[in-house]
Protein backbone atom coordinates (compact mmCIF):
# COMPACT_ATOMS: atom_id res chain seq x y z
CA UNK A 1 0.00 0.00 0.00
CA UNK A 2 1.38 3.45 -0.72
CA UNK A 3 1.98 6.35 1.74
CA UNK A 4 -0.88 8.07 3.04
CA UNK A 5 -1.19 11.73 1.37
CA UNK A 6 -1.43 13.37 4.73
CA UNK A 7 0.45 11.94 7.59
CA UNK A 8 1.02 14.09 11.09
CA UNK A 9 2.28 12.70 14.08
CA UNK A 10 2.00 15.43 16.84
CA UNK A 11 2.34 18.77 14.74
CA UNK A 12 2.27 21.54 16.59
CA UNK A 13 2.56 25.25 15.81
CA UNK A 14 3.17 27.98 18.46
CA UNK A 15 3.92 31.78 17.97
CA UNK A 16 6.39 33.37 20.08
CA UNK A 17 5.10 36.10 22.35
CA UNK A 18 3.86 36.21 25.69
CA UNK A 19 1.71 34.53 26.82
CA UNK A 20 2.88 32.19 23.46
CA UNK A 21 -0.39 31.34 21.30
CA UNK A 22 -0.90 27.87 20.70
CA UNK A 23 -2.26 27.89 17.19
CA UNK A 24 -2.17 24.39 16.46
CA UNK A 25 -1.99 21.89 19.31
CA UNK A 26 0.04 18.62 19.09
CA UNK A 27 -2.39 16.69 16.49
CA UNK A 28 -2.64 13.27 14.90
CA UNK A 29 -3.97 13.09 11.15
CA UNK A 30 -3.53 10.21 8.89
CA UNK A 31 -5.77 11.21 5.18
CA UNK A 32 -5.78 8.42 2.63
CA UNK A 33 -5.38 8.74 -0.97
CA UNK A 34 -8.73 10.80 -2.49
CA UNK A 35 -10.23 10.81 1.42
CA UNK A 36 -12.48 14.01 1.42
CA UNK A 37 -11.66 15.48 4.58
CA UNK A 38 -13.68 18.77 5.79
CA UNK A 39 -11.74 20.76 8.78
CA UNK A 40 -14.66 23.12 10.45
CA UNK A 41 -14.46 25.21 13.57
CA UNK A 42 -15.19 28.92 14.96
CA UNK A 43 -13.15 31.76 13.95
CA UNK A 44 -10.16 31.91 15.62
CA UNK A 45 -9.72 27.58 16.22
CA UNK A 46 -6.48 27.25 13.88
CA UNK A 47 -8.12 26.22 10.84
CA UNK A 48 -6.01 28.76 8.80
CA UNK A 49 -2.89 27.40 10.59
CA UNK A 50 -3.71 24.34 9.89
CA UNK A 51 -4.33 25.02 6.28
CA UNK A 52 -0.80 26.91 6.18
CA UNK A 53 0.91 24.14 7.57
CA UNK A 54 -0.52 21.64 5.20
CA UNK A 55 0.09 23.79 2.24
CA UNK A 56 3.45 23.88 3.19
CA UNK A 57 3.14 27.76 3.76
CA UNK A 58 4.50 27.57 7.24
CA UNK A 59 6.46 25.24 9.03
CA UNK A 60 5.48 23.56 12.09
CA UNK A 61 7.12 23.96 15.83
CA UNK A 62 6.64 20.45 16.67
CA UNK A 63 5.65 17.25 14.87
CA UNK A 64 6.10 16.10 11.60
CA UNK A 65 4.08 16.31 8.82
CA UNK A 66 4.47 13.79 5.78
CA UNK A 67 3.20 14.38 2.56
CA UNK A 68 3.09 12.00 0.09
CA UNK A 69 5.74 10.08 2.42
CA UNK A 70 8.10 12.81 2.50
CA UNK A 71 8.99 14.16 5.70
CA UNK A 72 8.64 17.94 5.15
CA UNK A 73 10.37 19.18 8.31
CA UNK A 74 13.88 18.08 6.79
CA UNK A 75 13.18 19.86 3.81
CA UNK A 76 14.94 23.17 2.66
CA UNK A 77 12.78 26.08 1.40
CA UNK A 78 13.93 25.27 -2.22
CA UNK A 79 12.72 21.96 -2.05
CA UNK A 80 9.26 22.82 -0.12
CA UNK A 81 8.89 25.04 -2.97
CA UNK A 82 8.97 22.65 -5.83
CA UNK A 83 6.79 19.76 -3.72
CA UNK A 84 4.30 22.63 -3.17
CA UNK A 85 4.42 23.66 -6.94
CA UNK A 86 4.08 20.03 -7.36
CA UNK A 87 1.91 17.86 -5.19
CA UNK A 88 -0.67 20.63 -4.04
CA UNK A 89 -3.32 22.71 -5.14
CA UNK A 90 -4.73 25.75 -3.55
CA UNK A 91 -8.35 27.32 -3.75
CA UNK A 92 -8.82 30.60 -2.12
CA UNK A 93 -12.11 31.85 -0.79
CA UNK A 94 -11.00 35.43 -2.94
CA UNK A 95 -10.18 33.42 -6.27
CA UNK A 96 -6.72 35.28 -6.68
CA UNK A 97 -7.03 35.64 -10.20
CA UNK A 98 -4.96 37.99 -12.39
CA UNK A 99 -8.00 40.43 -13.80
CA UNK A 100 -6.33 41.48 -16.59
CA UNK A 101 -4.87 37.62 -17.83
CA UNK A 102 -7.89 35.88 -19.74
CA UNK A 103 -9.05 32.53 -18.00
CA UNK A 104 -7.03 30.28 -19.79
CA UNK A 105 -3.79 32.53 -18.94
CA UNK A 106 -4.58 32.06 -15.64
CA UNK A 107 -4.16 28.85 -15.60
CA UNK A 108 -1.12 28.64 -17.72
CA UNK A 109 0.63 30.60 -14.86
CA UNK A 110 0.72 28.09 -12.73
CA UNK A 111 2.49 25.99 -15.11
CA UNK A 112 4.99 28.20 -15.32
CA UNK A 113 7.54 27.17 -12.68
CA UNK A 114 7.76 23.83 -12.72
CA UNK A 115 9.42 22.85 -15.82
CA UNK A 116 5.99 21.63 -18.01
CA UNK A 117 7.43 21.54 -21.58
CA UNK A 118 6.28 24.92 -23.12
CA UNK A 119 4.19 22.33 -25.57
CA UNK A 120 2.37 21.05 -23.41
CA UNK A 121 1.11 23.34 -21.32
CA UNK A 122 -1.59 24.76 -23.32
CA UNK A 123 -3.26 21.55 -23.79
CA UNK A 124 -3.33 20.64 -19.92
CA UNK A 125 -4.99 24.35 -19.54
CA UNK A 126 -7.37 23.79 -21.63
CA UNK A 127 -7.86 20.03 -20.13
CA UNK A 128 -8.01 21.54 -16.62
CA UNK A 129 -10.86 24.39 -18.17
CA UNK A 130 -12.73 21.65 -19.89
CA UNK A 131 -12.59 19.48 -16.47
CA UNK A 132 -14.49 22.33 -14.45
CA UNK A 133 -16.95 23.11 -17.24
CA UNK A 134 -15.37 26.36 -18.71
CA UNK A 135 -14.11 24.91 -22.18
CA UNK A 136 -16.09 27.46 -23.68
CA UNK A 137 -14.85 30.57 -21.86
CA UNK A 138 -11.36 30.24 -22.04
CA UNK A 139 -10.95 33.94 -23.16
CA UNK A 140 -12.85 35.75 -20.89
CA UNK A 141 -11.30 37.92 -18.08
CA UNK A 142 -12.12 37.32 -14.70
CA UNK A 143 -13.66 40.69 -14.96
CA UNK A 144 -16.62 38.93 -16.80
CA UNK A 145 -17.35 35.63 -15.10
CA UNK A 146 -19.23 35.42 -12.81
CA UNK A 147 -18.65 33.84 -9.02
CA UNK A 148 -19.14 30.90 -9.94
CA UNK A 149 -16.98 30.67 -12.65
CA UNK A 150 -14.22 32.15 -11.27
CA UNK A 151 -14.07 29.88 -8.34
CA UNK A 152 -14.07 27.10 -11.05
CA UNK A 153 -10.68 29.00 -13.43
CA UNK A 154 -9.01 28.48 -9.70
CA UNK A 155 -9.75 25.30 -9.21
CA UNK A 156 -8.83 24.49 -13.04
CA UNK A 157 -5.26 26.67 -12.34
CA UNK A 158 -4.61 24.33 -8.89
CA UNK A 159 -5.86 21.42 -10.84
CA UNK A 160 -3.37 21.58 -13.97
CA UNK A 161 -0.51 20.17 -12.45
CA UNK A 162 -2.35 16.81 -10.88
CA UNK A 163 -1.55 17.56 -7.61
CA UNK A 164 -1.94 14.81 -5.38
CA UNK A 165 -3.74 17.35 -2.35
CA UNK A 166 -6.41 19.78 -3.05
CA UNK A 167 -6.33 22.34 -0.13
CA UNK A 168 -9.56 24.32 0.13
CA UNK A 169 -10.06 27.57 2.25
CA UNK A 170 -13.62 28.72 2.40
CA UNK A 171 -13.90 27.63 -1.12
CA UNK A 172 -17.95 29.10 -1.16
CA UNK A 173 -17.37 32.18 0.73
CA UNK A 174 -17.70 34.51 -1.56
CA UNK A 175 -20.31 32.42 -3.68
CA UNK A 176 -24.49 32.11 -3.46
CA UNK A 177 -26.01 28.98 -2.46
CA UNK A 178 -26.96 27.85 -6.08
CA UNK A 179 -23.09 28.70 -7.23
CA UNK A 180 -21.96 27.04 -4.07
CA UNK A 181 -24.24 23.89 -4.65
CA UNK A 182 -22.85 24.00 -8.28
CA UNK A 183 -19.33 23.71 -6.94
CA UNK A 184 -19.75 21.37 -4.24
CA UNK A 185 -20.94 18.66 -7.53
CA UNK A 186 -18.18 19.54 -8.82
CA UNK A 187 -15.35 19.09 -6.05
CA UNK A 188 -17.09 16.07 -5.17
CA UNK A 189 -16.95 14.81 -8.89
CA UNK A 190 -13.07 15.28 -8.79
CA UNK A 191 -13.62 13.75 -5.36
CA UNK A 192 -14.49 10.53 -7.27
CA UNK A 193 -12.16 10.35 -9.80
CA UNK A 194 -9.65 10.07 -6.85
CA UNK A 195 -8.26 13.66 -6.05
CA UNK A 196 -7.55 14.04 -1.72
CA UNK A 197 -9.44 16.61 -0.48
CA UNK A 198 -9.20 19.29 2.47
CA UNK A 199 -11.89 22.03 2.60
CA UNK A 200 -11.97 24.44 5.46
CA UNK A 201 -15.40 25.58 5.61
CA UNK A 202 -17.96 27.33 8.23
CA UNK A 203 -20.66 25.81 6.09
CA UNK A 204 -22.18 23.03 7.57
CA UNK A 205 -23.87 21.70 4.21
CA UNK A 206 -20.72 22.15 2.47
CA UNK A 207 -19.18 20.11 5.67
CA UNK A 208 -22.03 17.47 4.98
CA UNK A 209 -20.25 16.68 1.30
CA UNK A 210 -16.87 15.22 2.65
CA UNK A 211 -16.59 11.64 4.07
CA UNK A 212 -15.07 12.56 7.00
CA UNK A 213 -15.09 15.60 9.22
CA UNK A 214 -12.26 17.12 11.85
CA UNK A 215 -13.48 19.42 14.37
CA UNK A 216 -11.11 22.37 15.75
CA UNK A 217 -11.45 24.28 18.92
CA UNK A 218 -8.90 26.69 20.53
CA UNK A 219 -6.07 24.27 18.25
CA UNK A 220 -7.02 21.06 19.15
CA UNK A 221 -8.12 18.95 16.49
CA UNK A 222 -10.65 16.57 17.02
CA UNK A 223 -12.49 14.06 14.32
CA UNK A 224 -16.26 12.77 14.01
CA UNK A 225 -17.07 10.39 11.52
CA UNK A 226 -19.81 9.06 10.00
CA UNK A 227 -21.03 12.43 9.02
CA UNK A 228 -20.42 11.67 5.04
CA UNK A 229 -23.10 12.41 2.12
CA UNK A 230 -23.20 8.98 1.14
CA UNK B 1 9.48 6.68 3.00
CA UNK B 2 11.41 8.45 0.18
CA UNK B 3 14.50 10.73 0.65
CA UNK B 4 13.74 14.47 1.09
CA UNK B 5 12.38 16.04 -1.89
CA UNK B 6 12.86 12.48 -4.75
CA UNK B 7 12.34 13.87 -7.85
CA UNK B 8 11.24 16.96 -7.39
CA UNK B 9 14.08 19.46 -9.61
CA UNK B 10 13.14 22.94 -7.78
CA UNK B 11 10.53 25.55 -9.40
CA UNK B 12 12.53 27.95 -11.65
CA UNK B 13 11.16 30.69 -13.93
CA UNK B 14 12.67 30.26 -17.51
CA UNK B 15 14.25 33.64 -19.20
CA UNK B 16 11.70 33.30 -22.16
CA UNK B 17 8.94 32.55 -19.88
CA UNK B 18 10.06 35.63 -17.94
CA UNK B 19 9.88 37.90 -21.02
CA UNK B 20 6.70 36.71 -22.19
CA UNK B 21 5.47 37.67 -18.63
CA UNK B 22 7.34 41.20 -18.92
CA UNK B 23 6.01 41.83 -22.34
CA UNK B 24 2.41 41.09 -21.38
CA UNK B 25 2.63 42.82 -18.60
CA UNK B 26 3.33 45.98 -20.64
CA UNK B 27 0.67 45.08 -23.38
CA UNK B 28 -1.74 44.79 -20.91
CA UNK B 29 -1.10 48.12 -18.68
CA UNK B 30 0.57 50.52 -21.47
CA UNK B 31 -0.25 53.69 -19.97
CA UNK B 32 0.99 52.47 -16.95
CA UNK B 33 4.04 51.17 -19.11
CA UNK B 34 4.32 54.62 -20.62
CA UNK B 35 4.30 56.69 -17.59
CA UNK B 36 6.82 54.75 -16.00
CA UNK B 37 8.87 54.74 -19.17
CA UNK B 38 8.69 58.71 -19.27
CA UNK B 39 9.44 58.50 -15.22
CA UNK B 40 12.80 57.33 -16.05
CA UNK B 41 13.66 59.21 -19.10
CA UNK B 42 13.01 62.29 -17.22
CA UNK B 43 15.14 60.70 -13.87
CA UNK B 44 18.17 59.65 -16.64
CA UNK B 45 17.80 63.24 -17.97
CA UNK B 46 17.82 64.81 -14.90
CA UNK B 47 21.08 63.06 -13.77
CA UNK B 48 22.98 63.80 -17.41
CA UNK B 49 22.15 67.35 -16.56
CA UNK B 50 23.62 67.58 -13.25
CA UNK B 51 26.72 65.52 -14.61
CA UNK B 52 27.18 68.05 -17.54
CA UNK B 53 26.80 71.07 -15.65
CA UNK B 54 29.20 69.74 -13.21
CA UNK B 55 31.67 68.94 -15.78
CA UNK B 56 31.02 72.58 -17.24
CA UNK B 57 31.44 74.27 -13.98
CA UNK B 58 34.50 72.02 -13.40
CA UNK B 59 36.10 73.16 -16.81
CA UNK B 60 35.47 76.88 -16.41
CA UNK B 61 36.77 77.24 -13.34
CA UNK B 62 40.37 75.50 -14.74
CA UNK B 63 40.30 76.96 -18.00
CA UNK B 64 39.60 80.47 -15.82
CA UNK B 65 43.05 79.09 -14.19
CA UNK B 66 44.92 78.39 -17.25
CA UNK B 67 44.41 81.64 -18.57
CA UNK B 68 45.99 83.42 -15.54
CA UNK B 69 49.23 80.88 -16.32
CA UNK B 70 49.44 80.93 -19.47
CA UNK B 71 49.39 84.29 -19.27
CA UNK B 72 52.28 85.23 -16.84
CA UNK B 73 55.87 84.99 -17.45
CA UNK B 74 57.85 85.38 -14.71
CA UNK B 75 61.70 85.83 -14.20
CA UNK B 76 64.01 85.76 -11.21
CA UNK B 77 67.17 87.49 -10.98
CA UNK B 78 69.09 84.71 -9.13
CA UNK B 79 73.06 85.92 -10.41
CA UNK B 80 75.58 85.65 -8.19
CA UNK B 81 75.56 89.13 -7.12
CA UNK B 82 73.27 88.94 -4.75
CA UNK B 83 76.32 86.74 -2.49
CA UNK B 84 79.50 88.71 -3.34
CA UNK B 85 78.14 91.86 -2.57
CA UNK B 86 79.74 93.19 0.30
CA UNK B 87 77.82 94.66 3.11
CA UNK B 88 76.84 98.58 2.82
CA UNK B 89 76.96 98.30 -0.69
CA UNK B 90 73.96 97.66 -3.20
CA UNK B 91 74.12 94.49 -5.50
CA UNK B 92 75.01 93.98 -8.82
CA UNK B 93 71.86 93.95 -10.86
CA UNK B 94 70.76 91.25 -13.27
CA UNK B 95 68.28 93.47 -15.53
CA UNK B 96 69.11 96.27 -17.21
CA UNK B 97 68.31 99.64 -16.03
CA UNK B 98 65.11 100.03 -18.74
CA UNK B 99 64.22 96.49 -18.51
CA UNK B 100 60.47 97.88 -17.99
CA UNK B 101 60.81 99.18 -21.87
CA UNK B 102 62.78 96.33 -23.65
CA UNK B 103 59.80 93.64 -21.90
CA UNK B 104 57.14 96.25 -23.29
CA UNK B 105 58.96 96.22 -26.97
CA UNK B 106 58.64 91.81 -26.73
CA UNK B 107 55.45 91.28 -29.36
CA UNK B 108 52.23 90.30 -26.63
CA UNK B 109 53.79 91.52 -24.03
CA UNK B 110 51.17 93.77 -22.22
CA UNK B 111 52.70 94.84 -19.50
CA UNK B 112 55.98 94.68 -17.75
CA UNK B 113 57.48 95.58 -14.84
CA UNK B 114 59.83 94.91 -11.99
CA UNK B 115 58.68 94.00 -7.96
CA UNK B 116 60.15 92.71 -5.24
CA UNK B 117 59.23 92.25 -1.50
CA UNK B 118 60.58 94.31 0.72
CA UNK B 119 61.99 92.81 3.67
CA UNK B 120 60.90 94.62 6.88
CA UNK B 121 63.06 94.40 10.33
CA UNK B 122 60.29 92.72 12.90
CA UNK B 123 58.39 94.92 15.54
CA UNK B 124 58.28 96.99 12.54
CA UNK B 125 55.06 99.52 13.00
CA UNK B 126 52.83 100.18 10.73
CA UNK B 127 49.82 102.98 11.60
CA UNK B 128 47.60 105.73 9.65
CA UNK B 129 48.69 107.86 12.97
CA UNK B 130 51.64 108.79 14.79
CA UNK B 131 49.67 109.78 17.66
CA UNK B 132 48.07 106.71 17.74
CA UNK B 133 49.96 103.41 18.31
CA UNK B 134 46.62 101.56 18.74
CA UNK B 135 45.40 100.86 14.90
CA UNK B 136 48.89 99.31 14.12
CA UNK B 137 49.02 96.14 11.86
CA UNK B 138 52.35 93.96 11.51
CA UNK B 139 51.32 91.62 8.92
CA UNK B 140 50.79 94.34 5.43
CA UNK B 141 53.35 92.98 3.08
CA UNK B 142 55.16 95.78 1.33
CA UNK B 143 56.19 95.41 -2.05
CA UNK B 144 58.16 97.72 -4.28
CA UNK B 145 57.21 97.75 -7.71
CA UNK B 146 57.37 99.73 -10.82
CA UNK B 147 54.67 101.50 -12.88
CA UNK B 148 54.33 98.88 -15.33
CA UNK B 149 54.29 95.99 -12.61
CA UNK B 150 51.44 97.51 -11.30
CA UNK B 151 49.70 97.41 -14.46
CA UNK B 152 50.99 94.01 -14.90
CA UNK B 153 48.88 93.23 -11.38
CA UNK B 154 45.61 94.29 -12.83
CA UNK B 155 44.82 95.92 -9.56
CA UNK B 156 40.56 96.30 -8.90
CA UNK B 157 41.18 99.94 -7.81
CA UNK B 158 38.53 100.97 -5.26
CA UNK B 159 39.48 104.17 -5.15
CA UNK B 160 42.47 106.53 -6.23
CA UNK B 161 44.34 106.05 -8.89
CA UNK B 162 47.53 103.40 -9.24
CA UNK B 163 51.35 104.71 -9.01
CA UNK B 164 52.60 106.90 -11.81
CA UNK B 165 55.72 106.90 -13.67
CA UNK B 166 56.19 110.19 -12.28
CA UNK B 167 55.75 109.15 -8.53
CA UNK B 168 57.77 106.27 -9.01
CA UNK B 169 60.85 108.37 -10.79
CA UNK B 170 61.14 111.25 -8.17
CA UNK B 171 60.92 108.52 -5.61
CA UNK B 172 57.47 109.90 -3.85
CA UNK B 173 56.68 108.68 -0.32
CA UNK B 174 53.26 107.09 -1.77
CA UNK B 175 51.33 103.91 -1.67
CA UNK B 176 48.55 102.12 -2.80
CA UNK B 177 46.90 99.91 -0.46
CA UNK B 178 44.11 97.06 -0.55
CA UNK B 179 40.85 97.48 1.35
CA UNK B 180 41.47 94.72 3.91
CA UNK B 181 44.60 96.52 5.09
CA UNK B 182 42.53 100.23 4.45
CA UNK B 183 40.08 98.66 7.29
CA UNK B 184 42.37 97.32 9.13
CA UNK B 185 44.58 100.74 9.57
CA UNK B 186 41.27 103.13 9.92
CA UNK B 187 41.42 104.57 6.43
CA UNK B 188 38.78 104.60 4.32
CA UNK B 189 38.72 104.90 0.70
CA UNK B 190 36.36 107.86 0.40
CA UNK B 191 39.00 109.76 2.71
CA UNK B 192 41.64 109.71 0.51
CA UNK B 193 41.20 113.25 -1.16
CA UNK B 194 41.97 114.12 2.25
CA UNK B 195 45.59 112.47 1.96
CA UNK B 196 45.59 109.93 4.32
CA UNK B 197 48.73 108.58 4.70
CA UNK B 198 50.71 105.39 6.59
CA UNK B 199 53.53 105.70 8.71
CA UNK B 200 55.69 102.73 8.41
CA UNK B 201 58.73 102.57 11.25
CA UNK B 202 57.60 107.17 11.40
CA UNK B 203 58.26 107.31 7.97
CA UNK B 204 54.65 109.14 6.38
CA UNK B 205 53.55 107.31 2.92
CA UNK B 206 50.77 109.17 1.21
CA UNK B 207 48.22 106.95 0.26
CA UNK B 208 47.01 107.61 -3.36
CA UNK B 209 45.09 104.50 -4.36
CA UNK B 210 43.05 101.98 -2.69
CA UNK B 211 42.49 98.31 -4.33
CA UNK B 212 39.89 95.57 -4.15
CA UNK B 213 42.20 92.44 -5.47
CA UNK B 214 44.87 91.42 -7.82
CA UNK B 215 45.31 89.33 -10.17
CA UNK B 216 49.05 88.39 -9.77
CA UNK B 217 52.15 88.75 -7.77
CA UNK B 218 49.73 90.05 -4.57
CA UNK B 219 49.16 86.78 -2.50
CA UNK B 220 46.37 86.51 -0.74
CA UNK B 221 44.89 90.21 -2.17
CA UNK B 222 46.86 91.90 0.21
CA UNK B 223 49.86 93.84 -0.16
CA UNK B 224 50.59 98.04 0.37
CA UNK B 225 52.47 98.55 -3.32
CA UNK B 226 55.19 101.86 -2.95
CA UNK B 227 57.47 102.72 -6.11
CA UNK B 228 60.41 100.89 -7.24
CA UNK B 229 62.51 102.02 -9.73
CA UNK B 230 64.26 105.17 -9.93
CA UNK B 231 65.72 106.02 -6.35
CA UNK B 232 67.08 103.11 -5.99
CA UNK B 233 69.04 101.95 -9.40
CA UNK B 234 70.80 99.14 -7.71
CA UNK B 235 67.29 97.52 -5.90
CA UNK B 236 64.67 99.09 -8.55
CA UNK B 237 65.86 97.09 -11.84
CA UNK B 238 66.04 93.98 -9.74
CA UNK B 239 62.94 92.68 -10.82
CA UNK B 240 60.29 92.23 -13.69
CA UNK B 241 57.18 91.99 -14.11
CA UNK B 242 55.19 91.49 -17.28
CA UNK B 243 51.42 91.44 -18.20
CA UNK B 244 49.46 88.87 -20.40
CA UNK B 245 51.08 86.75 -22.99
CA UNK B 246 50.10 83.79 -25.42
CA UNK B 247 51.95 81.71 -23.85
CA UNK B 248 54.63 81.31 -21.19
CA UNK B 249 58.11 81.19 -23.02
CA UNK B 250 59.95 80.44 -19.62
CA UNK B 251 59.72 79.88 -15.51
CA UNK B 252 61.94 80.32 -13.14
CA UNK B 253 62.09 79.34 -9.39
CA UNK B 254 61.98 82.66 -7.02
CA UNK B 255 65.30 84.24 -5.95
CA UNK B 256 67.80 83.74 -3.29
CA UNK B 257 66.60 84.25 0.37
CA UNK B 258 67.01 87.99 1.77
CA UNK B 259 70.51 88.26 3.51
CA UNK B 260 69.66 91.70 4.89
CA UNK B 261 66.57 93.90 5.59
CA UNK B 262 65.65 96.45 3.38
CA UNK B 263 62.90 99.37 4.46
CA UNK B 264 60.54 100.76 2.87
CA UNK B 265 61.55 104.15 1.03
CA UNK B 266 64.15 105.51 3.01
CA UNK B 267 67.23 104.39 1.44
CA UNK B 268 69.83 102.57 3.76
CA UNK B 269 72.75 102.28 1.60
CA UNK B 270 73.49 97.90 2.56
CA UNK B 271 69.40 97.19 1.69
CA UNK B 272 69.48 94.25 -1.09
CA UNK B 273 66.47 93.40 -3.51
CA UNK B 274 65.25 89.90 -2.69
CA UNK B 275 63.29 88.50 -4.75
CA UNK B 276 63.13 89.33 -8.87
CA UNK B 277 60.31 88.61 -11.27
CA UNK B 278 59.69 89.29 -14.36
CA UNK B 279 56.08 89.41 -15.63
Amino acid sequence: MSAPVIELRGLARTYPGSPPVHALRPADLVAEENDYVAVTGPSGSGKSTLLHLLGLLDTPTAGRYLLDGVDTSTLSDRDRSALRGRRIGFVFQAFHLLSYRTALENVLLAELYNHTPRGDRLQAAVGALNAVGLGHRLDALPTTLSGGESQRVAIARALVNRPSLLLCDEPTGNLDSHMAGALMELLDRLNASGLTIVIITHDASVAAHAARTVAMSDGALSERTGSGHA
Amino acid sequence: MRSPGAGLPPSRLSVRDTAAEAVAGIVARPGRAGLTMLGTVLGVGAFVAVLGLTATGAGQISHAFSVLEDTTVTVADNGPANDVAAPGANPAIGFPADADTIADHINGVVAAGVWWPVALPEETDFSASLALSGETSQTVNLLAASPGAVKAMDLAMVAGSPLTTYENDTGQHVAMIDTSTAAALGISPARLPSHPAVFVNGIAYTVVGVYGSAQRVVSGGSAMLIPGTRPWPAMATHSRASGPRKKPRWSLPPGPAPRRRCHGRSPPPNCRPIHTGWW
